[in-house]
C-alpha cells in the first residue's frame, strides 16, 4: 500500500488535481462566507458557485485518473520556463516605467537590443540581427504607435 | 439583404482592403513558416491594432493572415519536419520524406493546392450555413442558448487536445476570470479581491492575448535561450542537405497528372475538414490527422504512405486548410467561438463594435457580406503569392524565432495598452501571459478557457432569465425539445469522439 501511495505522490496529476480542488474550495468557502450580497432570483453567486464546483469535479476525476497510472509527465525545464516568464514581466514592466522616463524610441531600441544580446550567442559577431534589426524595429514600432495611431504613451526626456 | 450586396462588393475590392489582404497572407505565411510563431499568435497580436482600422481593412487584414498561417506551417514542415504550426504536423510525415526523397517542390505545391481547394471549398460551407443557422437561431429563447453555451463548452472541453477532466476544469476557470467585477444584473461586486481597478472586469484583449500570444512567447523565448528550436532546425537542414545529393529543380514540378491523383485525397480531406472544424474545440491537428488515416484507407497506394505520398500531402493540408471557413459557423450563427481562431475574431468584432450572434449579419450586412468575399478572394491571393514567392517562402522558414520574439513582445505589450489606454491591461496581459504558461506547461488545454471566458457572460444571463421565467425550477432548463437535442447531441458527440476518434489518433 504504502509503495502504491509513493508512486501517486510522484505522480504529476495527483498535485495539478489537488490544486483544481483546492482553488474550487476556496471559492465555495468564500462565498459561503464571504462578503456575497444575494440579488434578485439566482443571485450573482450562483454561477461562480457553479464553475466552482465544476472545477472540483474535474480535479476529484484528475486525481482519480492519476491513481490508475493515467498522469501526465512532469513538464519538462520547467524552472526555466517559469523564470523566463517572471523575467519577461519583469523586462516588460521595466520598459513600461522606462518609456515615461527615456521616451518610447530609446526605451524599446534598449529593451529589443538587450533581449537580443541574451538571447544570441556570441551577439556581437551577429551585429546585423543583434543590432541593425532591433534599430529597424524599433523604428517602425515608433512610426506606427507615435506617428500613425497616435497611441498617447507617458512622455520621456528623450522620443 | 441583397441590395446590401453592391456596397459589400465595393468594400471587399478597394484597393486598401486588396492591399492590406495581401499583406496579412503575407504575414500569416512568414509567420507560420517559422516554428514557434503562428498565423494565431500573429492575429492575437494586430488585435489592438485592427481597433485603429475600418471594419472591411481590419477583418481583411487578420483573414490574410489566418488564411496564410494555414498554408505556411506546411512549408517548414516540408523543409525541415518542423511543423510550423501543430495543424500541420500530418503534413510532415509525408513532406518532409518527400523532400529527402528529392521532391520538395512538388510537395509544396501540392499543399499549397489542395490547401486553396479545402480553404476555398470550406468558406463556402459558412457562406451558405451561417445565414440558415442564424435564422434559427433568432427563434431561441434563453432555455436554448443556455442549452447551447452549455453544448460548446461541453464540447470544446472533450474535443480538445488532452484529458477532458483538465478541459472542464479549464472551461471553469474561464467562466471564473470572466465573473471578475460587477454582476451585470444586481451590480455588486464579484471577485474583485478588494482591488478596485478590477472592479469593471478584466478585458478581452489583455486576457485573450496573455493567455494565447504571450503564453507561447515565453515559452519560445524560453527554448531560444536554449538554443534548441534553431539546433533542431539546423541539424534537419543539414541532414536534409546531405541526403539531397544532386538536387535537379527542372525534374521536381507537379505535373497535371500528378496533381489529378491528389484530389481524391484532397476531397476526403475537404470533407472531413470542413466537417470537424464545424465542432467546438476539434481543432485543425485533429481534421489534418483524420483526413490523413481515411485517405490512406480509400487509397489505392496506401502503402505509399509515410515514405513521400503526394495523396498523404494533399490529404493533411486540406484537412487542415478546410477547417478554416467552417469554424466561424458557431461564431456566426450562435456567437460561439468553436476554437481560438474563432475566438479571436469574435475578440476583433468586439473590439469594432459588431456583436458576434445571429444579429450580426442582420446589424452589419454590408459588413459580413464584404467579409465572405474577401475569404474567398484571400484564397486566390494565397495562390496567386504562393506559386510565385514559394522558393522565398522556404528561405524565410529558416528565420531564426529569436531575432522576432522580443519584438512580437514588445508589440503585444504595447498595443494592449493602445487599445485601452490602461496600464492595469498591461498587467492584466503580463499575469495572463504567466498563467497561461503554468496551464501549458502542466498539460491544460487553453482553447476551453478563452472559451468560457467568452460565453461566461452570455450564459449567466441566460441561466438567471431562464431560471426566472421558471420560478427557480432548474427542470424549466430541460423544458424546450431544442435544448434537450443539443444536451442528447453533445453526450453522443463526447462518447464518439473520447471512445473512438481519440483512440485512433
Amino acid at each position: 500500500m504504502k509503495p502504491q501511495f509513493n508512486k501517486l505522490l510522484t505522480r504529476q496529476d495527483t498535485y495539478t488535481g489537488f490544486v483544481a480542488i483546492a482553488v474550487g474550495a476556496v471559492g465555495l468557502l468564500d462565498i459561503a462566507y464571504g462578503n456575497w450580497r444575494p440579488g434578485a432570483g439566482l443571485g450573482p453567486h450562483a454561477f461562480p458557485q457553479l464553475a466552482y464546483i465544476t472545477l472540483i469535479c474535474a480535479g476529484v476525476v484528475i486525481m482519480i485518473e492519476a491513481v490508475f497510472g493515467k498522469s501526465d509527465e512532469h513538464p519538462e525545464n520547467l524552472r526555466l520556463v517559469i523564470s523566463t516568464g517572471v523575467g519577461l514581466v519583469a523586462i516588460g514592466m521595466g520598459m513600461f516605467w522606462l518609456i515615461g522616463k527615456l521616451g518610447l524610441a530609446v526605451s524599446v531600441a534598449i529593451t529589443l537590443i538587450g533581449a537580443s544580446f541574451l538571447l544570441t550567442r556570441d551577439p556581437l559577431r551577429h551585429w546585423p540581427s543583434t543590432i541593425v534589426v532591433p534599430i529597424v524595429a524599433t523604428l517602425v514600432i515608433w512610426v506606427l504607435f507615435v506617428k500613425l495611431i497616435n497611441v498617447p504613451l507617458p512622455r520621456g526626456l528623450l522620443f | 439583404m441583397l441590395e446590401s450586396f453592391i456596397p459589400a462588393l465595393y468594400l471587399a475590392f478597394s484597393p486598401e482592403v486588396i492591399l492590406y489582404v495581401a499583406i496579412g497572407v503575407f504575414m500569416g505565411v512568414t509567420l507560420g513558416a517559422i516554428p514557434g510563431l503562428s498565423g494565431d499568435m500573429a492575429i492575437a497580436i494586430l488585435l489592438p491594432i485592427v481597433f485603429f482600422l475600418e471594419p472591411a481593412a481590419a477583418l481583411g487584414l487578420l483573414t490574410g493572415i489566418y488564411k496564410g498561417g494555414m498554408f505556411g506551417g506546411s512549408i517548414s514542415a516540408i523543409s525541415f519536419g518542423v511543423p510550423g504550426t501543430p495543424g500541420s504536423a500530418a503534413t510532415a510525415i509525408d513532406g518532409y520524406q518527400a523532400k529527402l526523397k528529392g521532391y520538395p517542390n512538388k510537395a509544396l505545391m501540392t499543399a499549397l493546392y489542395s490547401s486553396v481547394i479545402g480553404d476555398t471549398t470550406s468558406d463556402f460551407v459558412l457562406i451558405f450555413l451561417a445565414l440558415p443557422l442564424a435564422i434559427v437561431a433568432l427563434t431561441f429563447g434563453p432555455i436554448e442558448f443556455f442549452a447551447l453555451y452549455a453544448f460548446s463548452l461541453l464540447l470544446i472541453s472533450a474535443l480538445t487536445k488532452g484529458k477532458v477532466a483538465k478541459g472542464v476544469a479549464m472551461a471553469a476557470l474561464g467562466i471564473l476570470l470572466a465573473m471578475i467585477g460587477r454582476d451585470p444584473m444586481g451590480g455588486s461586486l464579484r471577485l474583485t479581491f478588494g482591488i478596485p481597478e478590477l472592479a469593471g472586469g478584466l478585458a478581452l484583449i489583455p486576457v485573450l492575448v496573455g493567455i494565447f500570444a504571450v503564453s507561447e512567447l515565453i515559452i519560445q523565448l524560453s527554448k531560444a535561450w536554449m538554443d534548441r528550436v534553431t539546433r533542431i532546425i539546423d541539424d534537419t537542414k543539414q541532414k536534409a542537405d546531405s541526403l539531397l545529393g544532386d538536387y535537379d529543380a527542372s525534374k521536381d514540378k507537379l505535373t497535371f497528372r500528378e496533381f489529378r491523383a491528389t484530389m481524391k485525397a484532397t476531397w476526403i480531406g475537404t470533407t472531413m475538414g470542413t466537417l470537424i472544424g464545424a465542432l467546438p474545440g476539434a481543432g485543425s491537428s485533429l481534421a489534418a490527422f483524420i483526413s490523413y488515416g481515411l485517405a490512406q484507407r480509400f487509397s489505392s497506394n496506401g502503402k505509399e504512405f509515410g515514405k513521400g505520398s503526394l495523396e498523404g500531402v494533399a490529404a493533411a493540408e486540406a484537412g487542415n486548410s478546410a477547417t478554416s471557413g467552417s469554424t466561424l459557423i458557431p461564431l456566426f450563427a450562435f456567437g460561439i467561438p468553436g476554437s481560438a481562431t474563432a475566438a479571436l475574431f469574435g475578440a476583433a468584432f468586439i473590439l469594432m463594435g459588431m456583436t458576434p450572434g445571429p444579429r450580426l449579419i442582420y446589424d452589419h450586412t454590408e459588413v459580413i457580406y464584404a467579409l465572405f468575399l474577401i475569404l474567398i478572394y484571400a484564397n486566390l491571393i494565397n495562390l496567386g503569392l504562393s506559386q510565385f514567392l514559394l522558393p522565398f517562402y522556404s528561405k524565410i522558414a529558416m528565420i531564426k524565432s529569436r531575432i522576432l520574439l522580443p519584438i512580437v513582445c514588445v508589440l503585444a505589450i504595447l498595443g494592449t495598452f493602445a487599445a485601452g489606454n490602461s496600464v492595469i491591461d498591461v498587467w492584466v496581459l503580463l499575469f495572463a501571459g504567466l498563467l497561461g504558461v503554468v496551464l501549458r506547461v502542466y498539460n491544460f488545454p487553453l482553447a476551453p478557457l478563452i472559451l468560457g471566458f467568452i460565453v461566461a457572460p452570455g450564459a449567466e444571463r441566460a441561466l438567471r432569465q431562464s431560471l426566472l421565467i421558471g420560478r427557480g425550477d432548474w427542470m424549466h432548463l430541460l423544458s424546450s425539445p431544442i435544448a434537450i437535442g443539443l444536451y442528447t447531441v453533445a453526450a453522443i458527440m463526447i462518447l464518439t469522439f473520447t471512445l473512438v476518434l481519440r483512440e485512433k489518433k
